[in-house]
Protein backbone atom coordinates (compact mmCIF):
# COMPACT_ATOMS: atom_id res chain seq x y z
CA UNK A 1 0.00 0.00 0.00
CA UNK A 2 2.05 3.72 -0.82
CA UNK A 3 0.87 6.68 0.72
CA UNK A 4 1.00 10.28 0.19
CA UNK A 5 3.45 11.39 2.41
CA UNK A 6 2.26 14.79 4.02
CA UNK A 7 4.75 17.15 6.11
CA UNK A 8 4.00 15.56 9.48
CA UNK A 9 4.21 12.17 8.11
CA UNK A 10 7.22 13.44 6.70
CA UNK A 11 8.88 14.72 9.68
CA UNK A 12 7.71 11.77 11.62
CA UNK A 13 10.16 9.60 8.75
CA UNK A 14 12.69 12.00 9.29
CA UNK A 15 12.68 11.87 13.30
CA UNK A 16 13.00 7.49 12.81
CA UNK A 17 15.71 8.06 10.88
CA UNK A 18 18.01 8.75 13.66
CA UNK A 19 17.09 5.95 15.95
CA UNK A 20 14.03 3.89 17.00
CA UNK A 21 11.51 6.18 19.45
CA UNK A 22 8.42 6.26 21.41
CA UNK A 23 5.63 8.24 20.93
CA UNK A 24 7.18 11.39 23.06
CA UNK A 25 10.13 11.23 21.40
CA UNK A 26 8.50 11.45 18.05
CA UNK A 27 6.97 14.13 19.13
CA UNK A 28 9.93 15.98 20.43
CA UNK A 29 12.07 15.81 17.35
CA UNK A 30 9.34 16.79 15.25
CA UNK A 31 9.70 19.86 17.03
CA UNK A 32 13.28 20.27 16.94
CA UNK A 33 13.42 18.88 13.31
CA UNK A 34 10.47 21.38 12.69
CA UNK A 35 12.12 24.30 13.96
CA UNK A 36 9.66 24.56 16.84
CA UNK A 37 6.60 25.20 14.23
CA UNK A 38 4.93 21.02 14.61
CA UNK A 39 3.69 20.37 17.17
CA UNK A 40 1.99 16.92 16.48
CA UNK A 41 -1.33 16.16 19.20
CA UNK A 42 -1.31 12.77 19.85
CA UNK A 43 -4.02 11.41 17.73
CA UNK A 44 -2.58 13.27 14.54
CA UNK A 45 0.77 11.27 15.75
CA UNK A 46 -1.24 8.05 15.95
CA UNK A 47 -3.09 8.56 13.25
CA UNK A 48 -0.02 8.93 10.75
CA UNK A 49 1.53 5.68 12.76
CA UNK A 50 -1.20 3.72 11.92
CA UNK A 51 -1.03 4.79 8.16
CA UNK A 52 2.48 4.55 7.81
CA UNK A 53 2.15 1.54 9.70
CA UNK A 54 -0.26 -0.26 7.08
CA UNK A 55 1.52 1.64 4.30
CA UNK A 56 4.86 -0.50 5.42
CA UNK A 57 6.75 2.08 6.27
CA UNK A 58 7.19 1.77 10.20
CA UNK A 59 6.98 -1.09 12.72
CA UNK A 60 6.76 -1.38 16.46
CA UNK A 61 10.39 -2.58 17.92
CA UNK A 62 10.06 -2.99 21.70
CA UNK A 63 7.71 -1.32 24.78
CA UNK A 64 8.88 -0.27 28.02
CA UNK A 65 7.40 0.78 31.46
CA UNK A 66 8.32 4.11 32.45
CA UNK A 67 6.37 5.53 35.69
CA UNK A 68 3.63 2.92 34.84
CA UNK A 69 2.85 4.23 30.99
CA UNK A 70 3.17 1.73 28.48
CA UNK A 71 5.81 3.40 25.92
CA UNK A 72 6.24 1.48 22.12
CA UNK A 73 8.99 2.10 20.30
CA UNK A 74 9.12 2.69 16.59
CA UNK A 75 11.48 2.42 13.64
CA UNK A 76 11.78 3.08 10.01
CA UNK A 77 11.21 -0.30 7.82
CA UNK A 78 13.50 -0.82 4.51
CA UNK A 79 10.32 0.65 3.07
CA UNK A 80 10.29 3.29 4.83
CA UNK A 81 13.72 4.59 4.23
CA UNK A 82 13.83 4.36 0.59
CA UNK A 83 10.40 6.19 1.16
CA UNK A 84 12.49 9.15 3.18
CA UNK A 85 15.06 9.17 0.94
CA UNK A 86 12.80 9.65 -2.63
CA UNK A 87 10.99 12.08 -0.83
CA UNK A 88 13.88 14.34 0.12
CA UNK A 89 15.47 13.58 -3.20
CA UNK A 90 11.56 15.57 -4.71
CA UNK A 91 11.99 18.20 -1.72
CA UNK A 92 15.65 18.93 -2.66
CA UNK A 93 14.67 18.76 -6.68
CA UNK A 94 11.61 21.25 -5.80
CA UNK A 95 14.05 23.21 -3.69
CA UNK A 96 16.24 23.72 -7.09
CA UNK A 97 13.46 24.10 -9.18
CA UNK A 98 12.07 27.30 -6.46
CA UNK A 99 15.23 28.84 -6.32
CA UNK A 100 15.64 29.13 -9.96
CA UNK A 101 12.46 30.82 -10.09
CA UNK A 102 13.00 32.83 -7.59
CA UNK A 103 16.24 33.95 -9.18
CA UNK A 104 14.50 34.58 -12.52
CA UNK A 105 11.61 36.35 -10.73
CA UNK A 106 14.06 38.81 -8.86
CA UNK A 107 16.40 39.10 -11.84
CA UNK A 108 13.47 40.15 -13.61
CA UNK A 109 12.11 42.37 -10.78
CA UNK A 110 15.48 44.22 -10.33
CA UNK A 111 15.52 45.04 -14.29
CA UNK B 1 4.39 23.68 43.34
CA UNK B 2 1.84 20.76 43.81
CA UNK B 3 2.47 18.15 46.38
CA UNK B 4 2.72 14.41 45.52
CA UNK B 5 -0.78 14.04 46.47
CA UNK B 6 -2.17 16.70 44.29
CA UNK B 7 0.26 15.61 41.12
CA UNK B 8 -1.66 11.90 41.52
CA UNK B 9 -4.94 13.26 41.85
CA UNK B 10 -4.66 15.39 39.00
CA UNK B 11 -2.96 12.33 36.92
CA UNK B 12 -6.26 10.74 37.57
CA UNK B 13 -8.44 13.36 36.53
CA UNK B 14 -6.62 13.56 33.07
CA UNK B 15 -6.38 9.83 32.82
CA UNK B 16 -10.18 9.97 33.42
CA UNK B 17 -10.71 12.78 30.77
CA UNK B 18 -8.34 11.13 28.38
CA UNK B 19 -10.18 7.55 28.54
CA UNK B 20 -13.71 9.30 27.93
CA UNK B 21 -12.22 11.13 24.91
CA UNK B 22 -10.48 8.24 23.56
CA UNK B 23 -14.00 5.95 23.40
CA UNK B 24 -13.90 7.82 19.34
CA UNK B 25 -11.34 5.23 18.61
CA UNK B 26 -12.66 1.91 18.03
CA UNK B 27 -12.81 -1.21 20.74
CA UNK B 28 -10.09 -3.22 19.68
CA UNK B 29 -7.83 0.00 19.03
CA UNK B 30 -8.09 1.01 22.44
CA UNK B 31 -7.39 -2.17 23.74
CA UNK B 32 -4.36 -2.63 21.61
CA UNK B 33 -2.89 0.89 22.14
CA UNK B 34 -4.88 2.89 24.57
CA UNK B 35 -2.63 2.61 27.40
CA UNK B 36 0.16 3.84 24.89
CA UNK B 37 -1.83 6.76 23.74
CA UNK B 38 -3.03 7.33 27.22
CA UNK B 39 0.70 7.63 28.21
CA UNK B 40 1.55 10.21 25.39
CA UNK B 41 -1.26 12.49 26.07
CA UNK B 42 -0.62 12.82 29.54
CA UNK B 43 3.24 13.07 29.02
CA UNK B 44 2.48 16.13 26.47
CA UNK B 45 0.05 17.42 29.35
CA UNK B 46 3.08 17.91 31.10
CA UNK B 47 3.19 17.33 35.50
CA UNK B 48 1.01 20.74 35.93
CA UNK B 49 -1.98 20.28 33.49
CA UNK B 50 -4.63 18.77 35.04
CA UNK B 51 -7.22 19.06 31.96
CA UNK B 52 -7.67 17.99 28.53
CA UNK B 53 -8.19 21.38 26.63
CA UNK B 54 -10.44 22.05 24.05
CA UNK B 55 -7.51 21.49 21.63
CA UNK B 56 -6.31 18.16 23.37
CA UNK B 57 -10.02 16.71 23.22
CA UNK B 58 -10.32 17.66 19.45
CA UNK B 59 -7.24 16.10 18.61
CA UNK B 60 -8.51 12.99 20.06
CA UNK B 61 -11.82 12.72 18.59
CA UNK B 62 -10.63 13.68 15.49
CA UNK B 63 -8.23 11.16 15.57
CA UNK B 64 -10.58 8.50 17.06
CA UNK B 65 -12.94 9.08 14.17
CA UNK B 66 -10.45 9.25 11.63
CA UNK B 67 -9.19 5.74 12.52
CA UNK B 68 -12.93 4.32 12.36
CA UNK B 69 -13.05 5.56 9.10
CA UNK B 70 -10.25 4.12 8.18
CA UNK B 71 -11.27 0.65 9.40
CA UNK B 72 -15.07 0.68 8.15
CA UNK B 73 -15.46 -0.77 4.76
CA UNK B 74 -16.73 0.92 1.63
CA UNK B 75 -20.34 1.26 1.10
CA UNK B 76 -21.29 -1.58 -1.05
CA UNK B 77 -19.50 -3.47 1.51
CA UNK B 78 -21.25 -2.54 4.21
CA UNK B 79 -24.46 -2.55 2.32
CA UNK B 80 -24.09 -6.29 1.50
CA UNK B 81 -22.68 -6.71 5.26
CA UNK B 82 -26.19 -4.79 7.07
CA UNK B 83 -28.62 -6.07 4.46
CA UNK B 84 -28.46 -9.34 3.88
CA UNK B 85 -25.61 -10.26 6.24
CA UNK B 86 -22.94 -11.36 3.66
CA UNK B 87 -19.20 -12.07 4.79
CA UNK B 88 -16.85 -9.28 5.05
CA UNK B 89 -13.52 -9.43 3.57
CA UNK B 90 -10.13 -10.40 5.41
CA UNK B 91 -9.65 -6.92 5.94
CA UNK B 92 -12.35 -6.02 7.38
CA UNK B 93 -13.00 -8.49 10.30
CA UNK B 94 -11.78 -6.24 13.31
CA UNK B 95 -14.11 -4.08 12.16
CA UNK B 96 -16.63 -6.55 11.89
CA UNK B 97 -15.49 -7.83 15.67
CA UNK B 98 -16.09 -4.27 17.01
CA UNK B 99 -19.17 -4.13 15.35
CA UNK B 100 -20.72 -7.06 16.88
CA UNK B 101 -19.39 -6.44 19.78
CA UNK B 102 -20.50 -2.84 20.27
CA UNK B 103 -23.67 -1.78 22.64
CA UNK B 104 -26.18 -0.99 19.99
CA UNK B 105 -25.10 -3.59 17.33
CA UNK B 106 -28.61 -4.84 18.25
CA UNK B 107 -30.38 -1.61 16.85
CA UNK B 108 -27.77 -1.78 13.40
CA UNK B 109 -29.13 -5.30 12.96
CA UNK B 110 -32.98 -3.36 12.66
CA UNK B 111 -31.62 -0.69 10.47
CA UNK B 112 -33.33 -2.91 7.09
CA UNK B 113 -36.43 -2.75 8.82
CA UNK B 114 -36.41 1.05 9.82
CA UNK B 115 -35.28 1.39 6.35
CA UNK B 116 -38.21 -0.22 5.33
CA UNK B 117 -40.57 1.74 7.43
CA UNK B 118 -38.83 5.01 7.11
CA UNK B 119 -39.35 4.63 3.16
CA UNK B 120 -42.75 3.67 3.19
CA UNK B 121 -43.21 6.95 5.27
CA UNK B 122 -41.70 9.05 2.54
CA UNK B 123 -43.56 7.01 -0.49
CA UNK B 124 -47.16 7.28 1.47
CA UNK B 125 -46.90 10.29 3.74
CA UNK B 126 -50.39 10.83 4.08
CA UNK B 127 -51.22 7.57 5.19
CA UNK B 128 -49.52 7.46 8.51
CA UNK B 129 -49.95 11.28 9.80
CA UNK B 130 -47.41 13.34 11.12
CA UNK B 131 -45.42 11.39 14.27
CA UNK B 132 -46.90 11.74 17.72
CA UNK B 133 -45.37 11.57 21.21
CA UNK B 134 -47.07 8.43 21.58
CA UNK B 135 -44.98 7.05 18.27
CA UNK B 136 -41.77 8.48 20.05
CA UNK B 137 -42.56 6.31 22.96
CA UNK B 138 -43.14 3.38 21.15
CA UNK B 139 -39.79 3.67 19.06
CA UNK B 140 -38.00 4.35 21.86
CA UNK B 141 -38.96 1.22 23.51
CA UNK B 142 -38.57 -1.09 20.64
CA UNK B 143 -34.99 0.58 20.74
CA UNK B 144 -34.34 -0.07 24.67
CA UNK B 145 -35.82 -3.69 23.81
CA UNK B 146 -34.04 -4.44 21.34
CA UNK B 147 -30.91 -3.59 23.68
CA UNK B 148 -31.62 -5.20 26.43
CA UNK B 149 -33.38 -8.50 25.06
CA UNK B 150 -31.22 -9.47 22.17
CA UNK B 151 -29.78 -12.62 22.45
CA UNK B 152 -26.42 -12.98 22.80
CA UNK B 153 -26.29 -16.75 21.07
CA UNK B 154 -26.88 -14.03 17.79
CA UNK B 155 -23.85 -12.29 18.40
CA UNK B 156 -21.86 -15.48 19.30
CA UNK B 157 -23.04 -16.59 15.83
CA UNK B 158 -22.47 -13.07 14.33
CA UNK B 159 -18.70 -13.16 15.46
CA UNK B 160 -18.58 -16.84 13.62
CA UNK B 161 -19.70 -15.91 11.17
CA UNK B 162 -18.21 -12.79 9.99
CA UNK B 163 -14.58 -13.19 12.22
CA UNK B 164 -13.31 -16.95 12.16
CA UNK B 165 -11.57 -17.61 9.05
CA UNK B 166 -13.02 -20.29 6.72
CA UNK B 167 -11.24 -23.94 6.41
CA UNK B 168 -8.23 -22.89 3.71
CA UNK B 169 -7.28 -19.53 4.78
CA UNK B 170 -4.37 -18.52 6.08
CA UNK B 171 -4.21 -17.04 9.65
CA UNK B 172 -1.98 -15.47 11.20
CA UNK B 173 -0.62 -15.56 14.52
CA UNK B 174 -2.90 -13.78 16.91
CA UNK B 175 -5.70 -13.96 14.59
CA UNK B 176 -8.96 -15.48 15.93
CA UNK B 177 -10.12 -18.61 14.90
CA UNK B 178 -12.93 -21.17 16.18
CA UNK B 179 -11.80 -23.27 19.35
CA UNK B 180 -13.93 -25.58 21.21
CA UNK B 181 -14.89 -23.94 24.93
CA UNK B 182 -16.67 -24.91 27.56
CA UNK B 183 -20.39 -24.20 27.50
CA UNK B 184 -20.93 -21.11 29.46
CA UNK B 185 -24.28 -21.41 31.44
CA UNK B 186 -26.01 -19.07 34.48
CA UNK B 187 -25.99 -20.89 37.87
CA UNK B 188 -29.72 -21.70 39.36
CA UNK B 189 -28.95 -20.13 41.92
CA UNK B 190 -28.37 -16.76 40.92
CA UNK B 191 -31.53 -17.15 37.82
CA UNK B 192 -33.85 -17.89 40.44
CA UNK B 193 -33.07 -15.23 42.60
CA UNK B 194 -34.16 -12.82 39.82
CA UNK B 195 -36.83 -14.87 38.62
CA UNK B 196 -38.77 -15.10 41.95
CA UNK B 197 -38.28 -11.47 42.50
CA UNK B 198 -39.71 -10.71 38.98
CA UNK B 199 -42.67 -13.17 39.44
CA UNK B 200 -43.26 -11.53 42.73
CA UNK B 201 -43.10 -8.36 41.52
CA UNK B 202 -45.52 -8.58 38.35
CA UNK B 203 -47.80 -10.83 40.92
CA UNK B 204 -48.57 -8.10 43.18
CA UNK B 205 -48.41 -5.50 40.36
CA UNK B 206 -51.19 -7.34 38.93
CA UNK B 207 -52.95 -8.13 42.26
CA UNK B 208 -52.91 -4.30 42.47
CA UNK B 209 -53.94 -3.39 39.56
CA UNK B 210 -57.23 -5.58 39.64
CA UNK B 211 -58.04 -4.13 43.01
CA UNK B 212 -57.50 -0.70 42.19
CA UNK B 213 -58.34 -0.37 38.84
CA UNK B 214 -61.42 1.72 37.54
CA UNK B 215 -63.01 -1.16 35.22
CA UNK B 216 -62.81 -4.44 34.69
CA UNK B 217 -63.74 -5.64 31.96
CA UNK B 218 -63.29 -8.59 29.06
CA UNK B 219 -61.81 -11.49 29.58
CA UNK B 220 -63.33 -11.60 33.17
CA UNK B 221 -66.94 -10.69 32.51
CA UNK B 222 -66.61 -6.73 33.91
CA UNK B 223 -66.68 -8.34 37.97
CA UNK B 224 -63.19 -7.75 39.88
CA UNK B 225 -64.60 -10.16 42.50
CA UNK B 226 -63.65 -12.86 38.89
CA UNK B 227 -60.39 -11.06 38.55
CA UNK B 228 -59.14 -12.00 41.55
CA UNK B 229 -60.42 -15.37 41.68
CA UNK B 230 -58.45 -16.43 38.90
CA UNK B 231 -55.62 -14.85 40.82
CA UNK B 232 -56.28 -17.20 43.77
CA UNK B 233 -56.60 -20.00 41.80
CA UNK B 234 -53.20 -19.43 39.66
CA UNK B 235 -51.60 -18.86 42.91
CA UNK B 236 -53.32 -22.49 44.74
CA UNK B 237 -52.13 -24.33 41.77
CA UNK B 238 -48.81 -22.83 41.65
CA UNK B 239 -48.91 -24.46 45.25
CA UNK B 240 -49.46 -27.46 44.09
CA UNK B 241 -47.43 -27.29 41.04
CA UNK B 242 -44.56 -26.35 43.64
CA UNK B 243 -45.21 -29.74 45.52
CA UNK B 244 -44.77 -31.44 42.53
CA UNK B 245 -41.43 -29.75 41.28
CA UNK B 246 -40.11 -30.05 44.50
CA UNK B 247 -40.46 -33.93 44.46
CA UNK B 248 -38.55 -33.87 41.01
CA UNK B 249 -36.26 -32.16 41.75
CA UNK B 250 -35.83 -34.19 45.08
CA UNK B 251 -36.06 -37.62 42.78
CA UNK B 252 -33.49 -35.90 39.68
CA UNK B 253 -31.06 -34.12 41.03
CA UNK B 254 -29.21 -36.83 42.58
CA UNK B 255 -28.83 -38.90 39.06
CA UNK B 256 -27.91 -35.87 37.68
CA UNK B 257 -24.82 -36.41 34.60
CA UNK B 258 -21.60 -35.02 35.28
CA UNK B 259 -20.70 -31.46 33.38
CA UNK B 260 -17.06 -32.11 32.24
CA UNK B 261 -17.71 -29.35 29.53
CA UNK B 262 -19.43 -26.51 31.61
CA UNK B 263 -18.53 -23.08 32.91
CA UNK B 264 -21.27 -21.44 35.22
CA UNK B 265 -21.55 -18.33 35.43
CA UNK B 266 -23.56 -15.39 37.74
CA UNK B 267 -26.51 -13.68 36.11
CA UNK B 268 -24.30 -10.90 34.41
CA UNK B 269 -25.00 -7.38 34.15
CA UNK B 270 -27.49 -7.70 30.70
CA UNK B 271 -29.47 -10.29 32.42
CA UNK B 272 -30.11 -7.92 35.84
CA UNK B 273 -31.01 -5.10 33.06
CA UNK B 274 -33.29 -7.48 31.13
CA UNK B 275 -35.08 -8.71 34.21
CA UNK B 276 -35.19 -5.15 35.80
CA UNK B 277 -36.34 -3.58 32.51
CA UNK B 278 -39.58 -6.48 32.54
CA UNK B 279 -40.62 -5.31 36.05
CA UNK B 280 -40.27 -2.16 34.70
CA UNK B 281 -42.82 -3.16 31.62
CA UNK B 282 -45.12 -4.75 33.78
CA UNK B 283 -44.84 -2.20 36.35
CA UNK B 284 -45.59 0.43 33.32
CA UNK B 285 -48.29 -1.59 32.01
CA UNK B 286 -50.29 -1.82 35.45
CA UNK B 287 -50.21 1.73 35.44
CA UNK B 288 -51.71 2.17 32.22
CA UNK B 289 -54.24 -0.22 33.05
CA UNK B 290 -55.07 1.17 36.57
CA UNK B 291 -54.99 4.65 35.40
CA UNK B 292 -56.94 4.11 32.41
CA UNK B 293 -60.81 3.20 32.24
CA UNK B 294 -59.94 0.10 29.87
CA UNK B 295 -60.06 -4.00 30.15
CA UNK B 296 -57.64 -6.03 32.89
CA UNK B 297 -57.33 -8.56 30.24
CA UNK B 298 -53.51 -8.09 29.63
CA UNK B 299 -52.98 -7.50 33.39
CA UNK B 300 -55.36 -10.78 34.60
CA UNK B 301 -53.62 -12.62 32.15
CA UNK B 302 -50.12 -11.66 33.23
CA UNK B 303 -50.93 -12.10 37.03
CA UNK B 304 -52.23 -15.44 36.83
CA UNK B 305 -48.85 -16.42 34.89
CA UNK B 306 -46.91 -14.83 37.18
CA UNK B 307 -48.63 -16.39 40.62
CA UNK B 308 -48.51 -19.71 38.79
CA UNK B 309 -44.92 -19.95 38.64
CA UNK B 310 -44.04 -18.01 41.61
CA UNK B 311 -44.44 -20.92 44.17
CA UNK B 312 -42.86 -23.01 42.18
CA UNK B 313 -39.63 -20.92 41.40
CA UNK B 314 -39.23 -20.13 45.42
CA UNK B 315 -39.16 -23.89 46.09
CA UNK B 316 -36.75 -24.39 43.70
CA UNK B 317 -34.91 -21.58 45.17
CA UNK B 318 -34.59 -23.07 47.89
CA UNK B 319 -33.82 -26.91 47.37
CA UNK B 320 -31.09 -25.24 45.54
CA UNK B 321 -29.91 -23.45 47.88
CA UNK B 322 -29.95 -26.74 50.68
CA UNK B 323 -28.71 -28.69 48.55
CA UNK B 324 -24.79 -29.58 47.43
CA UNK B 325 -24.77 -28.96 43.53
CA UNK B 326 -22.31 -26.56 42.59
CA UNK B 327 -23.11 -27.08 38.68
CA UNK B 328 -26.55 -26.50 38.56
CA UNK B 329 -27.38 -24.59 36.07
CA UNK B 330 -30.66 -22.99 35.46
CA UNK B 331 -31.54 -24.65 32.09
CA UNK B 332 -31.19 -28.11 34.40
CA UNK B 333 -33.45 -26.50 36.88
CA UNK B 334 -36.29 -26.03 33.77
CA UNK B 335 -35.82 -29.68 32.61
CA UNK B 336 -35.93 -31.40 35.74
CA UNK B 337 -38.59 -29.31 37.78
CA UNK B 338 -40.89 -28.65 34.17
CA UNK B 339 -40.46 -31.73 32.16
CA UNK B 340 -39.24 -33.82 34.59
CA UNK B 341 -36.17 -34.78 32.62
CA UNK B 342 -32.20 -35.02 33.52
CA UNK B 343 -30.61 -32.73 31.57
CA UNK B 344 -27.80 -34.02 29.15
CA UNK B 345 -24.44 -33.78 29.38
CA UNK B 346 -23.69 -30.39 27.75
CA UNK B 347 -21.30 -30.39 24.39
CA UNK B 348 -18.47 -27.94 24.50
CA UNK B 349 -19.47 -24.64 22.70
CA UNK B 350 -17.67 -22.69 20.05
CA UNK B 351 -15.62 -19.33 20.27
CA UNK B 352 -13.14 -17.42 19.02
CA UNK B 353 -9.65 -17.14 20.27
CA UNK B 354 -6.17 -16.03 18.80
CA UNK B 355 -3.96 -18.52 17.23
CA UNK B 356 -1.04 -18.89 19.33
CA UNK B 357 2.69 -19.46 18.02
CA UNK B 358 3.09 -22.75 17.66
CA UNK B 359 -0.02 -23.61 15.21
CA UNK B 360 0.21 -24.30 11.56
CA UNK B 361 -0.63 -21.13 9.18
CA UNK B 362 -3.19 -22.82 7.65
CA UNK B 363 -6.62 -23.63 9.90
CA UNK B 364 -7.36 -27.02 9.70
CA UNK B 365 -10.90 -28.34 8.72
CA UNK B 366 -11.34 -29.50 12.18
CA UNK B 367 -10.39 -26.62 14.10
CA UNK B 368 -12.59 -24.21 12.17
CA UNK B 369 -16.92 -25.22 12.25
CA UNK B 370 -18.28 -21.18 11.98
Amino acid sequence: MTMRITEQGYLVLLSLAEQPRHGYGIVGAVLDLSDGRTKLGAGTLYGLLDRMGDAGLVEACGEEVVDGRLRRYYRLTDDGSAALVAETARLRALTLRARLVLDTHVAFGMA
Amino acid sequence: MHLPGDRQAGEARIERQVRFWMRAYPRRWRAERGEELLGLVVDLAGPDVRHVGPRGAFDLVRGGWATRWREHPPLHTWLFYILVDRRVPVAYRSWALDEINGFFYPIRRQLPVLAVIATMHVVYPGSYGPPTASSYGFWALMMVSWLLLWPEGNRRRARLRHVAPRPGEHAAEGALVVWDLPRERVSARSILNWAVWLLGTAGAASAGTAVLAHTVSAPVGGRRVVALGIFVVALGLGGLGAVLVRHRLERLLGERPGQPYRVLRPIGGYGKARVVFGALIIAALDWFMFSKPIALGFSVLLGAGALLLLPGAFVVLRVTRRSEVPDLAGTDVWKMAVRGRLPAVDRPGQGLRPLPPAHTPEVSNDAVLG
